[in-house]
């Protein structure tokens, strides 16, 4: 495994753990003026462009995980 | 399989499902919880009069002081409609058909199509303007993100269809 700064890591999870912990305030109702992540892609939908960067975030995912660097696991 | 494979690879997708589900399942308990909380409070008190969210009262407020297309289009003589020409009546059931599989797959085909244009024009500016990632990575994007689509398409359909036969909710 390459070697990284550290920092570099601990930024990804605070960035992950900020946006759980956001989906978790607003899913508790502590706060009602927290839209959750799915009432936030809801909105999104609504509007044409936003499907397509929906969509376009989903292919990059998808084309990242499944596609780029990917190889049959049977192949010697 | 390789011990660094799972290392590598398995593990932090297992760890990161565990914790996505696990992070959903308190949400959903929590929000179960106070679901009869909420639902007593709102049985008391009467609806509220604006929901948040860009479609609320903004859209409500606006729409109704927009003059009406008929009144434009034939100021002299409000009483007769515009009777549209059968070729726009039906240019028009092409592009919005009825409720129905026409407008399932032409919404899904609008949103496919144009989320990978998107997705298209993104990586072409960040492959030109940014960085020149090496390797066939403009080629792997356009042949790749077709590939996702073409494989998911049938299934999504097959999911729709499974839906509406058997009332099953996924």
């Amino acid at each position: 495994m390459a070697q990284h700064p550290v920092i570099g890591y601990f930024v990804w999870a605070l960035l992950f753990g900020a946006l759980f912990a956001w989906e978790g305030l607003a899913l508790s109702h502590l706060s009602g003026s927290v839209p959750t992540l799915s009432a936030t892609f809801r909105a999104i939908q609504r509007y044409p462009f936003g499907r397509w960067a929906l969509f376009a975030v989903w292919l990059w995912f998808g084309w990242h995980l499944f596609v780029r660097g990917w190889h049959f696991l049977l192949r010697a | 399989m390789s011990s660094s494979l799972i290392r590598q690879d398995l593990v932090p997708i297992v760890i990161g499902y565990a914790l996505l589900m696990g992070a959903l399942a308190l949400g959903l308990r929590l929000v179960r919880r106070s679901a009869p909380e909420s639902g007593t409070a709102q049985a008391r008190r009467p609806e509220p009069a604006h929901r948040p969210g860009p479609g609320g009262p903004r859209a409500r407020a606006v729409i109704p002081a927009a003059p009406a297309p008929a009144q434009d289009a034939a100021p002299t003589d409000p009483g007769a409609a515009p009777a549209a020409s059968p070729a726009r009546r039906g240019l028009r059931a092409l592009i919005r058909p009825g409720p129905g599989w026409p407008r399932l797959i032409l919404h899904y085909l609008g949103t496919a199509v144009g989320g990978y244009l998107v997705l298209m024009i993104i990586i072409i500016l960040y492959y030109y303007l940014v960085a020149p990632v090496a390797g066939n990575f403009v080629q792997s994007a356009f042949t790749g993100c077709a590939m996702l689509i073409g494989l998911t398409a049938p299934v999504f359909l097959a999911a729709s269809w499974l839906a509406e036969r058997t009332g099953w909710r996924f």
